[in-house]
Formats: structure tokens, C-alpha cells, sequence
């Protein structure tokens, strides 16, 4: 099979290859990419230079009671149990 | 016990809303907002925690804080078998009563582990480190926790006393895990007192007492001070029924005696040894033979007191050693509860200093 004659001179072959490479990438940058889908993350850290995106469900009537030093020593959860119990470990 | 701060509820993990972790419902009323809510949300740690902390919870079933793989093939050696998923019976009392003590990401992060008392530490602030005297000292408490702040035994270590805490020596890692699930712990890797005092190896040590004594010793054969031996112990139904709890004598003594089990790490031939919970009978309540291979493991363990000091009482001189009859382990140590396996401990006196 016979080489196309634009090959024949090393520049023209050179100008050509790179046009069809611009061109690959345009067609994926605008028509295959915007179709793929988006690449998820796991959602670590939570640093301040992390972004931090969970879900806060509205808990306002714990935080009610539980900020409450009067609701919580009214209670009597939890104190049938000792504040420090040597557990032999 | 349970009161929250308000700069806990501005923080980042307050700002999720206790429900995201803890379930229940929003409503006044107590009986409503507690229905089906979860004290203790990091127990399930893969729904919760690892939701942002994956790159340190990721290794988290391969701990031994976790796993407690050390107890558990301790009671499968004593039952003579190679793993507790041999034997149902087994299994289930380990899962019902012992596995109960493994800690979970809020145990040492939010609150005092459970088994210790109830209680969050800083009105649920969430502490990157955890609290030496509220967490780790929860569940080691009667032996190397106790130990080292001198709350049992004779006195505090040298470490304890010039401020250093559990997590100056112990890397991160003997908590959250390797991604390699250890034997025990002795597999984990765990701190040595060469890592600091590099100039002690015996490889390299100038002064006489480490170039005589060179690897025969532990460190703590000179350095540390009597620990915390427990004897009979027990297990009983709790009153209420609610599981077993345990019982046993205490006694603070000072042995030495054979390594029970050289390694490339430990390959010491004396060693200072404790005797640990455990006898044949112990598990009685929850079965006949429970331990049919206890005379074949020891119950006078490789002890990594945690009490050192420089000066000891053995250490004062060499005869306070070599010819202190009362620091060696016996015959008369024995009790007839113990397993027949610790008479390979005993030791030759130590050499004579006459020659």
C-alpha cells in the first residue's frame, strides 16, 4: 500500500498529526465527557481543608434537654451504675 | 452524666445533629426521643464513623482493642482448640462475656468505656487523643494502667512521673490497627525501651550491668518494681442475670523466672512474670471441661510491668539479685490451681558471684 503524498514531507506529516490529535481531544472534551458520569468520592476527613458534606438532621429537642444541666441531674439513667468500677483488666 | 456542651453542639460533629448518629426522634418528650435511639453509635462504627474516617477506621477490625484476638485464642488454646468458631459453646460465652470489654471509637474518643462507668469525658467533646486517666486506665486499670500511674502496687513508673502518658510510647497504630489481624499481643508492635534509650541495648551498651546481662534479662528483671498477680479466678452469674462477672484474689508480688516464649523481639531467658486470671475450673458455670487443655499453657505470663524505675530493690547491688532467694519463682508459688505447664518456669538460682 502506498504512503498518502502529505506524508511525504516530514513537516506537512508533523502539522497533520497534530490536528487529528486537537481534533481527538475536542470531541472528547465536548461531546464524550459532559455524556460520562461523575466520578464520586468517598467522603473522608472533614478537616478544615476538607469539604465536608453529610447530612445534619435537625436534633433540636436533644440538644434542648441534653445542654441542660437541670434536665440532665434530674435524670436517673445511667446511675445505678458506678463512676469507676475496677474491671480487673 | 450525659449533658452536652454548646461548643460541642457548634462543633463539626455537633453540627450533624445527635440523630445522625444516635437515632431516635426529635421530640420533647423523653420516652419519644428515646425510642429506638443508640447510646452507643460507634459500636457499628462502619455506619457511623467511617462515614468521614475512613482512613483510620479502615484497619479497625484487625486491632486487638477491637478484635480481642489475644483473649480469644488464650481461651482456645486453654479449650485445646486451634479457634473459638470450633466450638459454638465456646464462641458464644466469649461473644456474650468477654467480647463485651472491646472497645469501640466513642470508648476511647467521647465517653469512659461502658464496662468502666458511664459518661462522656468532655460533655462529648470528641478528644483526637484519648484521656490517659479516663479511658486507657478504664480498662487497664488493675494491672499496667494502674501499674504505671502507682495506683496499684507499690508506686507509680519513672515515665508516669516525668509526664509522659500511654501514648508517648504507644503509636497510634497498637489502637487503630495495621491492617494485619496479630495472634495476640505480643504480635502487635509494640514499644521497647531500646526505641529511646539506644545507648541501653546490649548491642551497643558501655556500662557493665547491660554488656554482662546483655539479652538473658527483660528490662524489667532490674527495673521493675512488684505487680499485680491475680489468683481463683472466677466466673458467676451476675444477680440480676444479665451476663457473668468475675472474681479473684489479688496479690502484689515480685518473680522471675523463665521466658515462657522467646521471640526474635523478646528473646530474653529471664523475665518477670505475673500470674494472670485463669484457672481449669473457671468457666465451670457456663459448662463441664470448658478448658481441657490448661495444664498445657501457662498462667504465670511474660508480665511487661509497667511500673520501671531506675533504682530498684533488686537492683542495688548484685547480690540483691543474684543471691535474693525471694524474687525467684518456686515450687512454693504454685498453687494447685495452676497449670502443670509452669513448672518449666521455675529457674535455676542465678549463677553464684563467688567465681
Amino acid at each position: 500500500m502506498s504512503k498518502p503524498k502529505v506524508f511525504n514531507n516530514w513537516i506537512t506529516s508533523l502539522v497533520v498529526v497534530a490536528v487529528l490529535g486537537v481534533a481527538a481531544l475536542g470531541v472528547y472534551q465536548f461531546v464524550i465527557a459532559p455524556t460520562l458520569p461523575e466520578k464520586q468520592y468517598s467522603e473522608v476527613g472533614g478537616g478544615e481543608d476538607k469539604p465536608f458534606e453529610f447530612p445534619s438532621i435537625d436534633s433540636s429537642s436533644c440538644v434542648a434537654c441534653h445542654t441542660s444541666e437541670a434536665v440532665i441531674a434530674a435524670s436517673d439513667w445511667g446511675k445505678d451504675r458506678p463512676v469507676a468500677e475496677n474491671t480487673g483488666g | 452524666m450525659f449533658l452536652v456542651s454548646e461548643e460541642f453542639v457548634a462543633s463539626t460533629h455537633g453540627s450533624l445533629g445527635c440523630i445522625t448518629c444516635h437515632g431516635g426522634e426529635n421530640a420533647p418528650d423523653k420516652a419519644v426521643a428515646h425510642t429506638d435511639m443508640n447510646p452507643y453509635p460507634s459500636r457499628d462504627y462502619e455506619s457511623t464513623c467511617s462515614a468521614c474516617h475512613s482512613d483510620v477506621t479502615g484497619d479497625f477490625d484487625t486491632a486487638i482493642h477491637f478484635n480481642l484476638n489475644g483473649m480469644a485464642n488464650g481461651l482456645s488454646e486453654y479449650a485445646g482448640i486451634t479457634s473459638l468458631s470450633e466450638s459454638p459453646h465456646h464462641e458464644e460465652v466469649f461473644g456474650n462475656d468477654c467480647y463485651k470489654c472491646h472497645a469501640t471509637c466513642g470508648d476511647c474518643h467521647v465517653s469512659r468505656p461502658k464496662n468502666f462507668s458511664n459518661g462522656l469525658v468532655e460533655q462529648h467533646t470528641f478528644q483526637g487523643t484519648p484521656s490517659m486517666e479516663n479511658n486507657c486506665y478504664a480498662c487497664h486499670n488493675a494491672r499496667n494502667g494502674g501499674e504505671f500511674m502507682g495506683l496499684v502496687g507499690f508506686g507509680s513508673d519513672v515515665h508516669f512521673d516525668a509526664g509522659m502518658t500511654c501514648m508517648d510510647c504507644h503509636p497510634v497504630n497498637n489502637f487503630h490497627g495495621t491492617g494485619e489481624v496479630p495472634y495476640d499481643m505480643w504480635e502487635v508492635d509494640l514499644p521497647s525501651c531500646t526505641d529511646c534509650h539506644t545507648d541501653k541495648d546490649p548491642a551497643v551498651a558501655t556500662d557493665v550491668e547491660h554488656k554482662v546481662h546483655g539479652d538473658s534479662l527483660s528490662c524489667q528483671v532490674c527495673h521493675a518494681q512488684a505487680n499485680n498477680n491475680c489468683y481463683e479466678c472466677h466466673l458467676d452469674e451476675k444477680a440480676d442475670g444479665s451476663g457473668l462477672q468475675s472474681s479473684s484474689e489479688m496479690k502484689i508480688q515480685f518473680r522471675v523466672g523463665y521466658n515462657p516464649e522467646p521471640t526474635e523481639e523478646r528473646p530474653y531467658k529471664y523475665v518477670v512474670l505475673r500470674h494472670v486470671p485463669g484457672q481449669e475450673s473457671m468457666l465451670e458455670v457456663v459448662g463441664e471441661n470448658m478448658m481441657p487443655n490448661f495444664d498445657q499453657k501457662v498462667n504465670w505470663n511474660y508480665s511487661p510491668s509497667h511500673n520501671v524505675q531506675k533504682s530498684t530493690f533488686q537492683n542495688e547491688s548484685c547480690e540483691a539479685c543474684h543471691t535474693n532467694t525471694r524474687i525467684w519463682l518456686t515450687e512454693d508459688d504454685l498453687r494447685e490451681t495452676d497449670s502443670e505447664a509452669n513448672k518449666a518456669l521455675i529457674p535455676a538460682l542465678p549463677p553464684s558471684l563467688d567465681h
